[in-house]
């Protein structure tokens, strides 16, 4: 378990590193830097002012000078200052990582509720229309840009309903019960994002278990319907999801981008678009290396998580050992 | 009993939940009309009968600042909310003093002598004195500093402190208006530049209260003002990167005005009872560039050429919402304005034939392919080119329309002096209005257009009059030389005179906006 575990650590901060030198250079690649839009479109300014400007971000030397001064500053937790704001990095993105964290998390807990029903419901009455009417909402919900969601409920529940604030945010450190009013519409939208994938990840998870030879081996049994989808076919379906955790992070972290966009949300998502905008270097590579770390952790303790979760992978390692101890009874029942 | 369990704990938790949105709406609807909530300094909206504070939704953000350094539109809201300068735009008066309360000049006009405020202090509660002027000045003059305002102030050969509350300024060419050059200049603690995004150290009207770059900036009103101290409790500019987000915000009532609304939205905002905010005399242009250095556009047959091509009437109407002043002559001054000369400039009202006939003479033929380069910043590029497209293809000229992102946009031919052959550009200008005398700068020698047109002797000494005279008649004769000389060789091809409006809530008043579309908010109160 350990190399397994040391193994996966490694294979992650590759990646990480890999990705790292990914931004860095495709960065670079695009036309324009910080001073195109901070100072170019300036009434009267000199080349030897762009020329200073660009010396004082650095970025007249060679470029992997550049990249070794920006990732050796983040490994000791400096990730440099933005290029505009002078403001450093890490503040930047601290001022905005609750909002995102308040939204991203509420927005799964949602989707999660949103999901697990939906997905097992149709199962449990075995209703074929049910599902037939589950599959085309989630179609929709897969088919429909996120920005077409936020704005239909702005239009609905906030304008025409005025039963929520449209856009804003408050913390809810300040007030608890005003943040809860600027926070629902932003997070069901990220919500109605997301849960149609989780769903679609669930039942096929569900199918899958559905036709096991144990749900056979219950159903042989006696044991009622109602008790094998919530005793059997639930809990082991839930486990193959939890895979998609990862997937569903990311999906999260790109959804919240939009959604802090059309909800004017002040979190990272609009940090980043708008350093990209503007070329803010530091910014940008940051922001994007921290979501994908977040990415590669989050995936990395799901897989974790699921070696102590699921006790065949558990019975699997004792199988690589097995043989040497000649003992295969445990092999083959396991297998069975 | 444990299947009864489970239902109960369902029904509780949907109960709940239930409970949860609920309250959410309730808490919601108090916070935005009965006004009971109170949010702390991380909120966005909050207006109630006791705290009127003013929100303003724009796009883009404010990034930082200092306003001696600052060259986006968007961050000149907050110029004169936290700063002040020696002379102030008034939108009743013009120029009128602000922190000097007079200013002579010498006999040759090459000295002018400014009195200061003697009861100014900064936020951080230090006296204002003349000291802090020259720094600001000489902050502004460092070429290094890249400051926007050193154009304006390049004749400006020295300042001095004669005492704490009198500046002495001296310049090579007399400069008539020179308190209208100064009206941009913010006087700042130069000395604690450095720490200007925390503390906003000016002397304005309002102080700071917290800011977040590119996402929020809130302000009180400063107790200790000199001049009359704001009556509303608080301005917060808030960042509101989509245009639907924004107008449903400001019809929702969550803020009261939207900064700079693209054009295709102004009517159906003014339909639905909202306000239009724009500037008397605007100064702004849309303008087609081209790179006046490189085929084919170094031949100005082509670029007037160009400037027959354009359908202004139908780019009006599509591009533009039907707003604005179609400019016909096709240079930086307003047909409204009143320098414009008619009988000086050419007459490019839309006509094939004569651009035809002139792009052959530039060597343009059927077959020809250009391409119109638009940003995505604004919808108008792109309904811009896609005008000309059509007219162009009718003489047999192929445009091609690539829509950009902000800084691709700008990279292919900001700064002055890149080469882009073959590209049309759609702009949006904001040029001082004559006769100040500011825009005859943008081109020629010196001059920043990225059109590079390197001007002519001709057009020089036509510069240099505008900036020296004085009297109305010599200005009206230099800048109709200007326009004449611009008309003909069209270094950048004007399509029409339109400010960007913003659009306020009706209950919102005391909100003005200059001809170059800086907007005053300084004085606004909620009705």
């Amino acid at each position: 378990m350990l190399v397994y575990v040391l193994k996966r650590v490694g294979s992650s901060l590759v990646l990480l590193a890999f990705i790292s030198i990914l931004i860095f250079v495709a960065l670079r690649l695009l036309p324009g830097d910080p001073t195109t839009f901070s100072l170019a479109q300036g009434d009267g300014v000199s080349p030897e002012a762009l020329e200073k400007m660009r010396r004082e971000l650095g970025l007249d030397q060679p470029v992997f000078v550049q990249y070794w001064n920006w990732i050796s500053g983040v490994v000791v937790g400096n990730f440099g200052f933005s290029y505009f704001s002078d403001f450093p990095v890490g503040l930047l993105i601290a001022q905005r990582l609750p909002a995102t964290v308040t939204l991203a998390g509420a927005a799964l807990a949602l989707a999660i509720v949103i999901a697990v029903p939906v997905a097992v419901v149709p199962l449990w009455l075995r209703s074929v229309w049910l599902e037939r009417i589950t599959n085309v909402f989630v179609a929709l919900g897969l088919a429909t840009p996120v920005f077409v969601i936020g704005i239909l409920l702005v239009l609905f529940f906030a304008n025409f309903l005025n039963l929520f604030t449209g856009s804003g945010y408050v913390a809810f450190t300040d007030d608890p019960a005003a943040a809860l009013g600027f926070l629902v519409l932003p997070a069901v939208t990220l919500a109605l994002a997301i849960a149609p994938q989780l769903v679609r990840y669930l039942q096929g998870s569900i199918r899958g278990v559905a036709e096991a030879t144990f749900v056979r081996t219950a159903r042989g049994k006696g044991i009622g319907w109602g008790r094998t989808v919530s005793n059997h076919i639930v809990p082991n379906a839930l486990l193959p999801a939890l895979t998609s955790l990862g997937i569903t992070v990311g999906s999260l972290l790109g959804g919240s981008v939009v959604v802090e966009v059309v909800f004017a949300w002040p979190g990272v998502g609009q940090l980043v678009v708008d350093a990209v905008v503007k070329r803010d270097y530091a910014v940008i590579q940051t922001i994007v290396l921290l979501a994908a770390s977040a990415f590669v952790v989050v995936t990395l303790i799901v897989d974790l998580l699921y070696g102590v979760l699921d006790p065949r992978l558990r019975v699997s390692t004792s199988q690589a050992r097995a043989p040497r101890s000649g003992d295969t009874s445990v092999i083959k029942e396991a297998s069975v | 009993m444990a299947r009864l369990r489970n239902k109960r704990h369902a029904l509780m938790g949907t109960l709940a939940a239930f409970a949860v949105v609920v309250l959410a709406a309730c808490a919601t609807t108090d916070a935005t009309t009965d006004g009971t909530t109170e949010a702390g300094t991380d909120s966005i909206t909050e207006e109630t009968s006791e705290n009127r504070v003013v929100t303003v939704g724009q796009n883009p953000g404010i990034s930082q600042l200092n306003p001696n350094i600052s060259t986006l539109s968007s961050e000149k809201v907050m110029w004169n909310l936290l700063w002040d300068g020696l002379t102030t735009e008034s939108e009743e008066t013009g120029v009128q003093p602000e922190l000097a309360t007079e200013w002579t000049t010498s006999e040759d006009g090459l000295t002018w002598t400014f009195s200061l405020r003697d009861d100014v202090t900064f936020h951080d509660g230090r006296a204002f004195v003349a000291d802090d002027v020259v720094k600001t000045i000489m902050f502004v003059l460092e070429p290094e500093n890249a400051s926007p305002q050193r154009s304006k102030l390049n004749n400006v050969m020295n300042v001095v402190a004669i005492d704490d509350t009198t500046v002495e300024l001296t310049l090579d060419v007399a400069t008539p208006l020179l308190p209208a050059a100064l009206v941009d200049v913010k006087i700042f603690d130069v000395d604690n530049s450095d720490k200007i995004n925390e503390t906003a150290n000016g002397t304005g009207p309002f102080v700071l209260d917290g800011f977040v770059p590119d996402q929020e900036l809130s302000v009180l009103p400063n107790e200790d003002y000199w001049g009359e101290v704001p009556v509303i409790d608080g301005i917060k500019v808030v960042k509101y990167s989509d245009q639907v987000a924004s107008r449903a915000a400001l019809e929702s009532g969550t803020i009261d005005i939207i900064w700079s609304v693209s054009f295709d939205q102004v009517s159906g905002l003014i339909d639905a009872g909202l306000t239009a905010v724009v500037p008397q005399n605007p100064s702004q242009a849309s303008t087609l560039g081209v790179d006046t250095g490189s085929p084919p556009f170094d031949d100005p047959r082509a670029r007037q050429a160009l400037s027959y091509a354009i359908d202004r009437v139908t780019m009006q109407a599509v591009a533009f919402g039907g707003l604005g002043e179609l400019n016909f002559g096709s240079t930086l001054v307003s047909p409204k304005n009143e320098y414009f000369a008619p009988d000086e400039v050419i007459d490019y009202s839309y006509d094939l034939d004569k651009a035809k006939k002139l792009f052959n003479e530039a060597g343009v033929t059927e077959g020809t392919n250009l391409v119109c380069w638009a940003g995505d910043m604004a919808p108008q590029y792109r309904a811009q080119c896609e005008v000309l497209q059509q007219s162009l293809a009718k003489i047999g000229i192929t445009l091609d329309i690539e829509v950009n992102e902000g800084s691709t946009w700008a990279a292919r031919f900001y700064p002055a002096g890149k080469e882009y052959a073959g590209l049309i550009v759609p702009n949006y200008l904001s040029r001082e209005p004559a006769p100040l005398p500011f825009v005859v700068s943008y081109f020629g020698v010196d001059g920043w257009s990225p059109s590079n047109w390197p001007g002519n002797a001709e057009y020089e000494e036509a510069k240099a009059r505008v900036k020296s005279v004085t009297a109305t008649e010599d200005i009206r004769s230099a800048f109709a030389d200007f326009q004449r000389i611009t008309s003909e060789e069209q270094p950048t091809v004007v399509v029409m005179n339109v400010a960007q409006p913003s659009i306020a809530s009706p209950d919102l008043g005391g909100v003005w906006m200059e001809f170059n579309g800086t907007i005053h908010v300084e004085g606004a109160v909620i009705q």
